[in-house]
Protein backbone atom coordinates (compact mmCIF):
# COMPACT_ATOMS: atom_id res chain seq x y z
CA UNK A 1 0.00 0.00 0.00
CA UNK A 2 1.13 3.55 -0.76
CA UNK A 3 2.25 5.86 1.99
CA UNK A 4 -0.49 8.44 2.43
CA UNK A 5 1.09 10.32 5.32
CA UNK A 6 1.78 13.42 3.26
CA UNK A 7 -1.71 13.45 1.73
CA UNK A 8 -3.24 13.08 5.20
CA UNK A 9 -1.20 16.00 6.43
CA UNK A 10 -2.06 18.21 3.47
CA UNK A 11 -5.78 17.58 3.93
CA UNK A 12 -5.47 18.32 7.62
CA UNK A 13 -3.72 21.63 6.97
CA UNK A 14 -6.04 22.59 4.14
CA UNK A 15 -3.52 22.72 1.33
CA UNK A 16 -5.94 22.34 -1.56
CA UNK A 17 -3.51 22.65 -4.45
CA UNK A 18 -1.08 20.13 -3.00
CA UNK A 19 -3.90 17.71 -2.20
CA UNK A 20 -5.06 17.85 -5.81
CA UNK A 21 -1.55 17.26 -7.03
CA UNK A 22 -0.98 14.33 -4.70
CA UNK A 23 -4.29 12.71 -5.69
CA UNK A 24 -3.52 13.23 -9.39
CA UNK A 25 -0.07 11.71 -8.87
CA UNK A 26 -1.53 8.75 -7.05
CA UNK A 27 -4.08 8.12 -9.80
CA UNK A 28 -1.44 8.52 -12.52
CA UNK A 29 0.66 5.92 -10.79
CA UNK A 30 -2.24 3.51 -10.89
CA UNK A 31 -3.43 4.12 -7.37
CA UNK A 32 -6.76 2.68 -6.33
CA UNK A 33 -9.47 5.35 -5.94
CA UNK A 34 -11.09 3.64 -2.97
CA UNK A 35 -7.75 3.40 -1.23
CA UNK A 36 -6.86 7.02 -2.00
CA UNK A 37 -10.17 8.12 -0.53
CA UNK A 38 -10.15 5.89 2.51
CA UNK A 39 -6.45 6.02 3.32
CA UNK A 40 -5.46 9.37 1.90
CA UNK A 41 -8.31 11.84 2.22
CA UNK A 42 -10.75 10.77 4.93
CA UNK A 43 -8.15 10.24 7.69
CA UNK A 44 -6.94 13.82 7.29
CA UNK A 45 -10.48 15.04 7.78
CA UNK A 46 -11.01 12.71 10.72
CA UNK A 47 -7.90 14.07 12.39
CA UNK A 48 -9.08 17.64 11.99
CA UNK A 49 -12.48 16.58 13.36
CA UNK A 50 -10.88 15.18 16.48
CA UNK A 51 -8.75 18.26 16.93
CA UNK A 52 -11.84 20.43 16.52
CA UNK A 53 -13.64 18.43 19.17
CA UNK A 54 -10.71 18.98 21.52
CA UNK A 55 -10.49 22.73 20.78
CA UNK A 56 -7.07 22.32 19.20
CA UNK A 57 -8.28 23.86 15.95
CA UNK A 58 -11.24 26.09 15.16
CA UNK A 59 -13.85 26.56 12.45
CA UNK A 60 -11.66 28.17 9.75
CA UNK A 61 -9.20 25.29 9.97
CA UNK A 62 -12.03 22.79 9.56
CA UNK A 63 -13.35 24.68 6.55
CA UNK A 64 -10.09 24.76 4.69
CA UNK A 65 -9.45 21.10 5.48
CA UNK A 66 -12.88 20.18 4.14
CA UNK A 67 -12.24 22.21 1.01
CA UNK A 68 -8.96 20.39 0.45
CA UNK A 69 -10.64 17.03 0.97
CA UNK A 70 -13.43 17.92 -1.45
CA UNK A 71 -10.88 18.94 -4.07
CA UNK A 72 -9.40 15.49 -3.76
CA UNK A 73 -12.72 13.62 -3.79
CA UNK A 74 -13.80 15.56 -6.90
CA UNK A 75 -10.87 14.04 -8.76
CA UNK A 76 -11.93 10.60 -7.59
CA UNK A 77 -15.55 10.91 -8.67
CA UNK A 78 -15.08 9.41 -12.18
CA UNK A 79 -13.61 6.34 -10.50
CA UNK A 80 -16.42 6.16 -7.96
CA UNK A 81 -19.15 6.09 -10.59
CA UNK A 82 -18.47 2.50 -11.44
CA UNK A 83 -19.55 1.45 -7.99
CA UNK A 84 -16.07 0.77 -6.73
CA UNK A 85 -16.73 3.00 -3.78
CA UNK A 86 -20.01 2.73 -1.92
CA UNK A 87 -21.00 5.53 0.40
CA UNK A 88 -22.07 4.22 3.80
CA UNK A 89 -25.35 6.05 3.41
CA UNK A 90 -27.13 9.32 2.68
CA UNK A 91 -28.08 12.16 5.00
CA UNK A 92 -30.21 15.20 4.30
CA UNK A 93 -29.22 18.21 6.33
CA UNK A 94 -30.52 21.70 6.90
CA UNK A 95 -31.16 24.53 9.34
CA UNK A 96 -34.78 24.55 10.43
CA UNK A 97 -37.43 27.00 9.31
CA UNK A 98 -37.05 30.53 10.62
CA UNK A 99 -33.34 30.16 11.24
CA UNK A 100 -30.71 31.42 8.81
CA UNK A 101 -27.60 30.33 10.69
CA UNK A 102 -25.57 27.92 8.65
CA UNK A 103 -22.10 27.44 10.05
CA UNK A 104 -23.02 24.70 12.52
CA UNK A 105 -24.96 22.89 9.82
CA UNK A 106 -22.09 23.27 7.38
CA UNK A 107 -19.61 21.89 9.88
CA UNK A 108 -21.73 18.79 10.39
CA UNK A 109 -22.04 18.43 6.63
CA UNK A 110 -18.27 18.55 6.25
CA UNK A 111 -17.71 16.05 9.02
CA UNK A 112 -20.30 13.69 7.51
CA UNK A 113 -18.58 13.97 4.15
CA UNK A 114 -15.35 13.30 5.98
CA UNK A 115 -16.84 9.92 6.88
CA UNK A 116 -17.71 9.28 3.25
CA UNK A 117 -21.43 9.79 3.81
CA UNK A 118 -23.39 11.34 0.92
CA UNK A 119 -24.93 14.59 2.08
CA UNK A 120 -27.88 16.45 0.56
CA UNK A 121 -27.67 20.00 1.83
CA UNK A 122 -31.05 21.75 1.96
CA UNK A 123 -29.56 25.02 3.19
CA UNK A 124 -31.21 27.23 5.81
CA UNK A 125 -34.82 28.09 6.66
CA UNK A 126 -35.91 24.55 5.76
CA UNK A 127 -39.47 23.48 6.53
CA UNK A 128 -40.34 20.13 8.07
CA UNK A 129 -42.00 19.13 4.82
CA UNK A 130 -38.85 19.92 2.83
CA UNK A 131 -36.74 17.76 5.17
CA UNK A 132 -39.07 14.81 4.80
CA UNK A 133 -39.59 15.18 1.07
CA UNK A 134 -35.85 15.33 0.52
CA UNK A 135 -35.33 12.26 2.66
CA UNK A 136 -37.87 10.34 0.58
CA UNK A 137 -36.53 11.56 -2.76
CA UNK A 138 -32.94 10.70 -1.89
CA UNK A 139 -33.62 7.48 0.01
CA UNK A 140 -31.82 9.05 2.93
CA UNK A 141 -31.28 7.06 6.09
CA UNK A 142 -30.57 10.17 8.15
CA UNK A 143 -32.13 13.60 8.63
CA UNK A 144 -29.94 16.19 10.36
CA UNK A 145 -31.63 19.33 11.71
CA UNK A 146 -29.75 22.33 13.02
CA UNK A 147 -30.98 25.37 14.98
CA UNK A 148 -29.24 28.20 16.76
CA UNK A 149 -32.28 30.09 17.96
CA UNK A 150 -34.43 28.92 20.86
CA UNK A 151 -37.44 30.22 18.95
CA UNK A 152 -36.84 27.85 16.03
CA UNK A 153 -36.22 24.72 18.09
CA UNK A 154 -39.89 23.65 17.91
CA UNK A 155 -39.47 23.17 14.17
CA UNK A 156 -37.43 20.08 14.97
CA UNK A 157 -40.45 18.47 16.57
CA UNK A 158 -42.37 19.30 13.41
CA UNK A 159 -39.80 17.32 11.42
CA UNK A 160 -40.33 14.30 13.66
CA UNK A 161 -44.10 14.60 13.29
CA UNK A 162 -43.90 15.11 9.53
CA UNK A 163 -41.74 11.99 9.20
CA UNK A 164 -44.44 10.05 11.05
CA UNK A 165 -47.15 11.43 8.79
CA UNK A 166 -45.15 10.47 5.71
CA UNK A 167 -44.70 6.95 7.04
CA UNK A 168 -40.90 7.08 7.06
CA UNK A 169 -40.30 7.59 10.77
CA UNK A 170 -39.00 4.04 11.29
CA UNK A 171 -36.71 4.31 8.28
CA UNK A 172 -34.89 7.53 9.15
CA UNK A 173 -32.55 8.39 11.96
CA UNK A 174 -33.36 11.96 13.01
CA UNK A 175 -30.40 13.83 14.43
CA UNK A 176 -30.60 17.30 15.95
CA UNK A 177 -28.01 19.81 17.08
CA UNK A 178 -27.17 23.46 17.65
CA UNK A 179 -26.27 25.66 20.58
CA UNK A 180 -29.64 25.67 22.39
CA UNK A 181 -30.32 21.96 21.87
CA UNK A 182 -29.96 19.47 24.72
CA UNK A 183 -30.39 15.75 25.19
CA UNK A 184 -33.53 16.46 27.21
CA UNK A 185 -35.01 18.36 24.29
CA UNK A 186 -34.09 15.54 21.94
CA UNK A 187 -35.84 13.03 24.19
CA UNK A 188 -38.85 15.28 24.60
CA UNK A 189 -39.53 15.68 20.88
CA UNK A 190 -38.79 12.06 20.05
CA UNK A 191 -35.73 12.64 17.87
CA UNK A 192 -33.14 9.87 17.73
CA UNK A 193 -29.86 11.54 18.45
CA UNK A 194 -28.35 14.72 19.83
CA UNK A 195 -24.66 15.51 19.79
CA UNK A 196 -22.97 18.60 21.11
CA UNK A 197 -20.44 19.01 18.32
CA UNK A 198 -20.07 18.36 14.62
CA UNK A 199 -17.42 15.70 14.91
CA UNK A 200 -19.50 13.64 17.33
CA UNK A 201 -22.48 14.02 15.02
CA UNK A 202 -20.52 12.44 12.20
CA UNK A 203 -19.36 9.63 14.49
CA UNK A 204 -22.95 8.96 15.54
CA UNK A 205 -24.20 9.02 11.96
CA UNK A 206 -21.59 6.55 10.82
CA UNK A 207 -22.24 4.29 13.80
CA UNK A 208 -25.94 4.24 12.89
CA UNK A 209 -25.24 3.46 9.25
CA UNK A 210 -22.83 0.67 10.17
CA UNK A 211 -25.29 -1.00 12.52
CA UNK B 1 -43.60 65.97 35.54
CA UNK B 2 -44.64 62.98 33.49
CA UNK B 3 -41.34 61.16 33.79
CA UNK B 4 -40.24 60.98 37.39
CA UNK B 5 -36.51 61.36 37.11
CA UNK B 6 -34.97 64.73 37.74
CA UNK B 7 -31.82 66.48 36.62
CA UNK B 8 -30.56 66.13 40.19
CA UNK B 9 -31.10 62.39 40.05
CA UNK B 10 -29.03 62.29 36.88
CA UNK B 11 -26.31 64.22 38.70
CA UNK B 12 -26.32 61.66 41.48
CA UNK B 13 -26.22 58.87 38.91
CA UNK B 14 -23.20 60.43 37.23
CA UNK B 15 -21.39 60.80 40.55
CA UNK B 16 -22.12 57.21 41.52
CA UNK B 17 -20.82 55.91 38.20
CA UNK B 18 -17.74 58.12 38.48
CA UNK B 19 -16.98 56.54 41.85
CA UNK B 20 -17.64 53.06 40.49
CA UNK B 21 -15.29 53.43 37.55
CA UNK B 22 -12.68 54.98 39.86
CA UNK B 23 -12.95 52.00 42.21
CA UNK B 24 -14.28 54.18 45.02
CA UNK B 25 -17.78 52.77 45.19
CA UNK B 26 -17.61 49.85 47.54
CA UNK B 27 -20.75 48.22 46.25
CA UNK B 28 -21.93 47.05 42.82
CA UNK B 29 -23.95 49.09 40.36
CA UNK B 30 -27.52 48.14 41.32
CA UNK B 31 -30.30 49.35 39.01
CA UNK B 32 -33.82 48.85 40.39
CA UNK B 33 -37.01 49.67 38.50
CA UNK B 34 -40.55 49.67 39.80
CA UNK B 35 -43.47 49.87 37.42
CA UNK B 36 -47.25 50.12 37.51
CA UNK B 37 -47.25 53.56 39.18
CA UNK B 38 -50.17 55.91 38.52
CA UNK B 39 -49.75 58.12 35.47
CA UNK B 40 -51.52 61.09 33.94
CA UNK B 41 -50.65 59.79 30.49
CA UNK B 42 -53.02 57.38 28.79
CA UNK B 43 -51.60 53.90 28.26
CA UNK B 44 -50.39 53.28 24.75
CA UNK B 45 -51.58 50.61 22.38
CA UNK B 46 -48.42 50.96 20.35
CA UNK B 47 -46.88 50.57 17.95
CA UNK B 48 -43.94 49.63 20.13
CA UNK B 49 -40.39 49.29 18.92
CA UNK B 50 -39.43 45.64 18.54
CA UNK B 51 -37.65 43.59 15.89
CA UNK B 52 -40.80 43.13 13.88
CA UNK B 53 -41.59 46.86 13.71
CA UNK B 54 -38.18 48.51 13.77
CA UNK B 55 -37.72 48.36 10.01
CA UNK B 56 -41.36 48.77 9.10
CA UNK B 57 -41.12 52.03 7.22
CA UNK B 58 -44.87 52.55 7.40
CA UNK B 59 -44.42 53.40 11.08
CA UNK B 60 -43.19 56.87 11.88
CA UNK B 61 -40.39 56.69 14.49
CA UNK B 62 -42.26 59.31 16.53
CA UNK B 63 -44.94 56.70 17.20
CA UNK B 64 -42.36 54.47 18.92
CA UNK B 65 -41.32 57.40 21.08
CA UNK B 66 -44.89 58.17 22.13
CA UNK B 67 -45.62 54.53 22.97
CA UNK B 68 -42.47 54.23 25.03
CA UNK B 69 -43.14 57.52 26.76
CA UNK B 70 -46.46 56.28 28.08
CA UNK B 71 -44.74 53.28 29.62
CA UNK B 72 -41.99 55.36 31.19
CA UNK B 73 -44.53 57.53 33.00
CA UNK B 74 -45.59 54.48 35.02
CA UNK B 75 -42.03 53.64 36.09
CA UNK B 76 -39.75 54.81 38.87
CA UNK B 77 -35.99 54.34 38.99
CA UNK B 78 -33.92 53.56 42.05
CA UNK B 79 -30.28 52.88 42.70
CA UNK B 80 -28.51 53.19 39.37
CA UNK B 81 -31.58 52.72 37.19
CA UNK B 82 -32.55 55.56 34.89
CA UNK B 83 -35.16 56.18 32.20
CA UNK B 84 -33.91 55.00 28.86
CA UNK B 85 -35.09 54.04 25.41
CA UNK B 86 -33.51 50.93 23.97
CA UNK B 87 -32.84 50.68 20.25
CA UNK B 88 -31.70 47.07 20.24
CA UNK B 89 -34.76 46.19 18.16
CA UNK B 90 -32.95 47.41 15.06
CA UNK B 91 -30.97 44.22 15.37
CA UNK B 92 -27.41 43.15 16.03
CA UNK B 93 -25.01 44.63 13.53
CA UNK B 94 -27.09 47.50 12.15
CA UNK B 95 -24.00 49.01 10.55
CA UNK B 96 -24.57 46.44 7.80
CA UNK B 97 -27.97 48.02 7.12
CA UNK B 98 -26.44 51.49 6.87
CA UNK B 99 -23.96 50.18 4.31
CA UNK B 100 -26.32 48.41 1.96
CA UNK B 101 -27.68 45.23 3.54
CA UNK B 102 -31.44 44.84 3.78
CA UNK B 103 -32.74 44.39 7.34
CA UNK B 104 -35.42 41.73 7.72
CA UNK B 105 -37.25 41.78 11.03
CA UNK B 106 -38.17 38.49 12.68
CA UNK B 107 -39.76 37.67 16.02
CA UNK B 108 -36.72 38.28 18.17
CA UNK B 109 -33.92 39.18 15.83
CA UNK B 110 -33.14 40.98 12.62
CA UNK B 111 -31.36 39.40 9.68
CA UNK B 112 -29.23 41.48 7.36
CA UNK B 113 -29.42 40.34 3.78
CA UNK B 114 -26.49 41.38 1.59
CA UNK B 115 -27.10 43.38 -1.60
CA UNK B 116 -26.09 40.28 -3.57
CA UNK B 117 -24.73 36.85 -2.70
CA UNK B 118 -21.06 35.93 -2.71
CA UNK B 119 -19.61 39.35 -3.40
CA UNK B 120 -15.86 38.74 -3.72
CA UNK B 121 -14.07 40.32 -0.80
CA UNK B 122 -11.84 42.39 -3.04
CA UNK B 123 -14.98 44.00 -4.50
CA UNK B 124 -16.32 45.04 -1.12
CA UNK B 125 -15.75 48.71 -0.43
CA UNK B 126 -17.63 50.56 2.23
CA UNK B 127 -18.55 54.22 2.18
CA UNK B 128 -20.71 56.54 4.20
CA UNK B 129 -24.07 57.13 2.52
CA UNK B 130 -25.95 60.08 3.94
CA UNK B 131 -29.08 59.04 2.05
CA UNK B 132 -29.20 55.39 3.00
CA UNK B 133 -32.84 54.90 4.10
CA UNK B 134 -31.91 52.62 6.99
CA UNK B 135 -29.48 55.18 8.34
CA UNK B 136 -32.07 57.91 7.88
CA UNK B 137 -34.62 55.87 9.80
CA UNK B 138 -32.39 55.46 12.84
CA UNK B 139 -31.29 59.07 12.58
CA UNK B 140 -34.94 60.17 12.50
CA UNK B 141 -35.61 58.11 15.60
CA UNK B 142 -32.84 59.85 17.50
CA UNK B 143 -34.11 63.24 16.34
CA UNK B 144 -37.65 62.37 17.40
CA UNK B 145 -36.42 61.16 20.78
CA UNK B 146 -34.51 64.35 21.42
CA UNK B 147 -37.46 66.46 20.31
CA UNK B 148 -39.71 64.62 22.74
CA UNK B 149 -37.47 64.18 25.75
CA UNK B 150 -34.70 66.75 25.33
CA UNK B 151 -32.22 64.31 26.76
CA UNK B 152 -34.15 63.50 29.91
CA UNK B 153 -34.64 59.94 28.66
CA UNK B 154 -31.35 58.38 27.68
CA UNK B 155 -31.54 56.90 24.19
CA UNK B 156 -29.44 53.80 23.60
CA UNK B 157 -26.89 53.57 20.83
CA UNK B 158 -28.02 51.09 18.21
CA UNK B 159 -26.30 47.74 18.25
CA UNK B 160 -23.99 48.47 15.35
CA UNK B 161 -22.28 45.13 15.74
CA UNK B 162 -18.74 43.91 15.84
CA UNK B 163 -16.60 44.70 12.82
CA UNK B 164 -16.24 41.10 11.62
CA UNK B 165 -19.93 40.52 12.40
CA UNK B 166 -20.80 43.28 9.95
CA UNK B 167 -18.37 42.00 7.36
CA UNK B 168 -19.94 38.56 7.79
CA UNK B 169 -23.31 40.05 6.81
CA UNK B 170 -21.85 40.93 3.43
CA UNK B 171 -19.62 37.91 2.84
CA UNK B 172 -21.43 35.13 4.65
CA UNK B 173 -19.83 33.35 7.58
CA UNK B 174 -18.25 30.53 5.65
CA UNK B 175 -16.72 32.76 3.00
CA UNK B 176 -15.33 35.12 5.59
CA UNK B 177 -13.86 32.30 7.65
CA UNK B 178 -11.99 31.09 4.59
CA UNK B 179 -11.01 34.65 3.63
CA UNK B 180 -9.01 34.73 6.83
CA UNK B 181 -6.69 32.17 5.22
CA UNK B 182 -7.16 33.02 1.55
CA UNK B 183 -7.24 36.82 1.54
CA UNK B 184 -5.97 38.09 4.88
CA UNK B 185 -4.92 41.43 3.41
CA UNK B 186 -8.40 42.03 2.03
CA UNK B 187 -9.96 41.11 5.37
CA UNK B 188 -7.63 43.58 7.06
CA UNK B 189 -8.60 46.27 4.55
CA UNK B 190 -12.31 45.68 5.12
CA UNK B 191 -11.82 45.71 8.89
CA UNK B 192 -10.09 49.08 8.62
CA UNK B 193 -12.79 50.56 6.39
CA UNK B 194 -15.60 49.26 8.58
CA UNK B 195 -14.00 50.36 11.81
CA UNK B 196 -13.62 53.91 10.48
CA UNK B 197 -17.24 53.95 9.35
CA UNK B 198 -18.42 52.48 12.63
CA UNK B 199 -17.13 55.59 14.35
CA UNK B 200 -18.59 57.90 11.71
CA UNK B 201 -22.09 56.61 12.52
CA UNK B 202 -21.40 56.37 16.24
CA UNK B 203 -20.28 60.01 16.32
CA UNK B 204 -23.19 61.19 14.20
CA UNK B 205 -25.78 59.58 16.46
CA UNK B 206 -24.05 60.85 19.58
CA UNK B 207 -23.85 64.33 18.09
CA UNK B 208 -27.64 64.45 17.86
CA UNK B 209 -27.90 63.67 21.54
CA UNK B 210 -24.95 65.71 22.78
CA UNK B 211 -26.54 69.18 23.12
CA UNK B 212 -29.11 68.08 25.70
CA UNK B 213 -28.15 64.57 26.80
CA UNK B 214 -28.28 63.77 30.48
CA UNK B 215 -26.12 60.84 29.56
CA UNK B 216 -25.57 58.01 27.12
CA UNK B 217 -26.20 54.33 27.03
CA UNK B 218 -25.74 51.44 24.64
CA UNK B 219 -27.53 48.27 23.73
CA UNK B 220 -26.75 46.88 27.20
CA UNK B 221 -28.15 49.92 29.04
CA UNK B 222 -25.10 50.81 31.10
CA UNK B 223 -25.13 54.49 31.91
CA UNK B 224 -22.37 56.72 30.59
CA UNK B 225 -21.71 60.33 31.38
CA UNK B 226 -19.89 60.41 28.04
CA UNK B 227 -20.52 58.15 25.04
CA UNK B 228 -19.50 54.60 25.85
CA UNK B 229 -20.13 51.28 24.23
CA UNK B 230 -20.16 47.57 24.83
CA UNK B 231 -17.90 46.28 22.07
CA UNK B 232 -18.41 42.87 20.61
CA UNK B 233 -17.21 40.36 18.08
CA UNK B 234 -19.58 37.42 18.03
CA UNK B 235 -17.80 36.11 14.95
CA UNK B 236 -14.83 35.42 17.22
CA UNK B 237 -16.74 32.46 18.65
CA UNK B 238 -15.60 30.53 15.59
CA UNK B 239 -11.95 31.46 15.40
CA UNK B 240 -8.85 30.53 17.34
CA UNK B 241 -6.60 32.81 19.37
CA UNK B 242 -4.06 33.32 16.59
CA UNK B 243 -6.62 34.70 14.16
CA UNK B 244 -8.31 36.65 16.94
CA UNK B 245 -5.02 38.31 17.83
CA UNK B 246 -4.40 39.17 14.19
CA UNK B 247 -7.77 40.48 13.08
CA UNK B 248 -9.85 41.27 16.15
CA UNK B 249 -7.75 42.24 19.16
CA UNK B 250 -5.97 45.17 17.45
CA UNK B 251 -9.29 46.55 16.23
CA UNK B 252 -10.85 46.19 19.68
CA UNK B 253 -7.87 47.90 21.30
CA UNK B 254 -8.01 50.89 18.99
CA UNK B 255 -11.81 51.13 19.21
CA UNK B 256 -11.74 50.90 23.00
CA UNK B 257 -9.18 53.70 23.11
CA UNK B 258 -11.69 56.00 21.40
CA UNK B 259 -14.57 55.17 23.75
CA UNK B 260 -15.09 56.18 27.34
CA UNK B 261 -15.14 53.14 29.60
CA UNK B 262 -15.43 50.52 26.87
CA UNK B 263 -16.76 47.11 27.86
CA UNK B 264 -16.48 43.88 25.86
CA UNK B 265 -19.46 41.58 25.37
CA UNK B 266 -17.92 38.12 25.60
CA UNK B 267 -20.71 35.95 24.35
CA UNK B 268 -20.35 32.21 24.49
CA UNK B 269 -17.90 29.53 25.41
CA UNK B 270 -16.25 29.84 22.02
CA UNK B 271 -14.80 33.14 23.20
CA UNK B 272 -13.05 31.71 26.24
CA UNK B 273 -9.80 31.11 24.29
CA UNK B 274 -9.64 34.87 23.71
CA UNK B 275 -9.98 35.92 27.33
CA UNK B 276 -6.27 36.50 27.94
CA UNK B 277 -6.04 38.69 24.85
CA UNK B 278 -9.07 40.67 25.97
CA UNK B 279 -7.76 41.15 29.47
CA UNK B 280 -4.51 42.47 28.02
CA UNK B 281 -6.34 45.38 26.35
CA UNK B 282 -6.04 48.20 28.90
CA UNK B 283 -8.76 50.35 27.39
CA UNK B 284 -11.36 47.62 27.79
CA UNK B 285 -12.51 48.47 31.28
CA UNK B 286 -15.00 45.69 31.81
CA UNK B 287 -16.03 42.29 30.52
CA UNK B 288 -19.59 41.14 30.15
CA UNK B 289 -19.42 37.37 30.30
CA UNK B 290 -22.42 35.56 28.92
CA UNK B 291 -22.14 31.78 28.52
CA UNK B 292 -24.26 31.77 25.38
CA UNK B 293 -27.47 30.19 24.25
CA UNK B 294 -27.86 26.67 25.57
CA UNK B 295 -25.02 26.89 28.05
CA UNK B 296 -26.26 26.57 31.61
CA UNK B 297 -26.02 29.95 33.25
CA UNK B 298 -25.78 28.41 36.69
CA UNK B 299 -22.82 26.30 35.72
CA UNK B 300 -19.76 27.18 37.69
CA UNK B 301 -17.95 29.80 35.69
CA UNK B 302 -15.77 30.80 38.65
CA UNK B 303 -12.56 30.29 36.72
CA UNK B 304 -13.65 32.73 34.01
CA UNK B 305 -15.08 35.21 36.49
CA UNK B 306 -12.00 35.02 38.73
CA UNK B 307 -9.69 35.76 35.83
CA UNK B 308 -11.74 38.81 34.91
CA UNK B 309 -11.82 40.06 38.50
CA UNK B 310 -8.10 39.41 39.02
CA UNK B 311 -7.36 41.62 36.01
CA UNK B 312 -8.94 44.54 37.85
CA UNK B 313 -11.58 45.01 35.17
CA UNK B 314 -15.24 45.36 35.95
CA UNK B 315 -17.40 42.27 35.71
CA UNK B 316 -20.73 42.78 34.04
CA UNK B 317 -23.46 40.14 34.45
CA UNK B 318 -23.33 36.76 36.20
CA UNK B 319 -21.96 38.58 39.22
CA UNK B 320 -24.92 38.03 41.48
CA UNK B 321 -26.32 35.13 43.45
CA UNK B 322 -30.07 34.47 43.24
CA UNK B 323 -30.55 36.00 46.70
CA UNK B 324 -29.23 39.31 45.40
CA UNK B 325 -25.80 39.18 47.01
CA UNK B 326 -22.56 39.37 45.04
CA UNK B 327 -20.90 36.15 43.97
CA UNK B 328 -18.57 34.70 46.59
CA UNK B 329 -15.41 35.08 44.56
CA UNK B 330 -15.77 38.85 44.33
CA UNK B 331 -13.43 40.30 46.94
CA UNK B 332 -14.38 43.79 45.87
CA UNK B 333 -18.11 44.15 45.16
CA UNK B 334 -17.24 47.50 43.62
CA UNK B 335 -16.00 45.62 40.57
CA UNK B 336 -19.46 44.31 39.84
CA UNK B 337 -22.40 45.46 37.77
CA UNK B 338 -25.80 43.91 38.28
CA UNK B 339 -28.51 43.79 35.68
CA UNK B 340 -31.71 45.80 36.07
CA UNK B 341 -34.20 44.19 38.41
CA UNK B 342 -37.80 45.29 38.26
CA UNK B 343 -40.87 44.87 40.44
CA UNK B 344 -44.48 45.87 40.04
CA UNK B 345 -45.56 48.52 42.53
CA UNK B 346 -47.73 45.90 44.24
CA UNK B 347 -44.55 44.02 45.13
CA UNK B 348 -42.58 47.03 46.24
CA UNK B 349 -41.70 45.42 49.56
CA UNK B 350 -39.57 42.92 47.64
CA UNK B 351 -37.89 45.76 45.79
CA UNK B 352 -37.22 47.52 49.08
CA UNK B 353 -35.73 44.38 50.62
CA UNK B 354 -33.43 44.06 47.64
CA UNK B 355 -32.48 47.73 47.78
CA UNK B 356 -31.72 47.44 51.50
CA UNK B 357 -28.98 44.93 50.72
CA UNK B 358 -27.06 47.83 49.19
CA UNK B 359 -28.36 50.78 51.17
CA UNK B 360 -30.58 51.88 48.31
CA UNK B 361 -33.86 53.46 49.25
CA UNK B 362 -36.80 52.34 47.11
CA UNK B 363 -39.57 54.89 47.56
CA UNK B 364 -43.20 54.11 46.93
CA UNK B 365 -43.87 57.05 44.65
Amino acid sequence: MRDYTELNRMVETGKTKIVKQLVEDALAEGGNAKEILEQGLLPGMNTIGEKFKNNEVFVPEVLIAARAMNAGTTLLKPYMANGAIQAPGTAVIGTVKGDLHDIGKNLVKMMLEGKGITVVDLGTDVSAEQFVNAAVENNAQIICCSALLTTTMPEMEAVVEKAKEAGIREKVFIMIGGAPITQEFCDMIGADCYTSDASSAADAALAYLNK
Amino acid sequence: MEIHFSHEQFQTLRQTYQKWWAGELKRPIVPIVTYGHPSTVSPSNGPFLWCGTAWDFSIDPRQFIESHHAGLTTQRWHGEAFPHFSTTAFGPGTLAAFLGCTPIGAWNTVWFKPPCEDIPIEELHFEFDENNPNYRRVLNLYEAAMEKWHGSVVVGMVDMGGILDVLQSFRGAENLLMDLYDDPDEVARCVKELQELWFVYYNKFNAIMAPEAEGYTDWYHMYGEKPGYILQSDFSYMIGPKIFDTFVAPELASSAAKITNAVYHMDGIGQIPHLDSLLAIDDIKGIQWQPGVGEPEKQNWDDILSRILASGKKLIYLAQKPDGHPIDIANDPGQLYFEDRSWHINDIVEAQKYGNLYGIEVKES
